[in-house]
């Protein structure tokens, strides 16, 4: 599979974090269709979604869906958005914000259990999490910097 | 009876059409902005990938809701879902940007089918002194797609600006309301 351009601000190693934490979590779930994670700006970081899915597309729309979310959950005083849920025909769609720069999209089968996908996002969003804080410690110790990516 | 006025700004990016909207809302201005991770981030920390929103009241009463779309082409998406309805557009165009005219053409034509059927005011942006073509090379490049909107230098930053392009906005809008009014019937 050709692997997607990644965005400046994203590096190969966050790339890698993200495509081992989607592949960890499609295989422990079978009932999630993909997964894809972007950049808050709607890049392309890591994709898993079946062939002929448009992954620009899902990237882009996915970013402009988490930041409305995120508008009308401060504008109606729920304070920051948790989640964004589309209920389809054909299942869930569920975004989550992984930080600040990116979003976990997972696209789940009409058999899939609302509850269990999202309980797989939050665990996939950590992984990648903890992935990212332990290069950054690396980085860090390297160099001598201190960090702060999120 | 007081009616409300969809108006759409679009163009490139950093162009200033989140400013625009700011300068002249009445209200605090939705916005949706999500940091840049690309070459965007070299002109300014964020973007806009959703839309922009702010609504402005007219001494009759009626009342301007003011749409902003996001300038990169991804996100095309917002513009058609953004465009439906609306009564006018806003083109914002850097005029610092390699090719300023490829820009407005860009978005002429990906507005077009809207832009037929109501009307479009063109604001340049980022300085009249800098290299970019100056009003009549714009001018030329319109009446060359045969059209007319109206062109402008203008500075987002300033509420008398954008409430000049939205003047003129209007004036064109009355001016192709009245022009259908009276053409002949085929």
């Amino acid at each position: 599979m050709r692997q997607p351009k990644q965005p400046p601000a994203i590096s190969k190693e966050a790339a890698k974090a993200c495509d081992e934490a989607i592949d960890a979590m499609l295989a422990a779930y079978p009932d999630l269709h993909g997964a894809l994670v972007s950049t808050a700006d709607g890049h392309v970081v890591a994709t898993r979604l079946p062939q002929g899915w448009e992954r620009g597309d899902v990237a882009a729309m996915a970013s402009s869906m988490t930041a409305l979310a995120e508008s009308v959950s401060q504008r109606t005083a729920l304070s920051r958005c948790r989640n964004v849920i589309i209920e389809g025909e054909g299942g869930h769609i569920t975004l989550l914000k992984v930080d600040r720069a990116l979003t976990l999209t997972a696209v789940g089968k009409p058999t899939m259990n609302l509850g269990l996908q999202l309980s797989a996002c939050r665990s996939c969003a950590e992984q990648i999490c903890r992935s990212m804080d332990a290069q950054a410690d690396g980085v860090a110790s390297s160099t001598g910097s201190t960090r702060a990516h999120r | 009876m007081s009616a409300e006025i969809k108006i759409v700004f679009t163009g490139t990016v950093g162009a200033g059409k989140t400013t625009a909207i700011a300068s002249v809302s009445d209200r605090p201005p939705v916005a949706t902005d999500a940091l840049a991770t690309d070459d965007t981030g070299a002109l300014k920390p964020t973007t806009t990938v959703a839309l922009d929103y702010g609504e402005m009241r007219l001494p009759d009463g009626d009342k301007l809701r003011l749409y902003g779309t996001p300038g990169q082409h991804r996100f095309r998406f917002m513009w058609e879902i953004l465009a439906k309805g609306a009564l006018g557009f806003v083109i914002l165009v850097d005029n610092t940007r390699p090719s300023p005219l490829e820009d407005l053409a860009g978005y002429l034509d990906n507005f077009g089918p809207w832009i037929e059927r109501s009307a479009a005011v063109v604001g340049v942006t980022h300085g009249e002194y800098c290299r970019g073509p100056d009003l009549e090379q714009y001018h030329e490049f319109i009446s060359r797609r045969e059209a007319a909107h109206p062109v402008m230098f203008t500075d987002p930053r300033q509420p008398r600006h954008v409430i000049t392009l939205m003047d003129t906005l209007l004036a064109a809008l009355e001016f192709s309301t009245a022009s259908a009014d009276g053409a002949p019937e085929t």
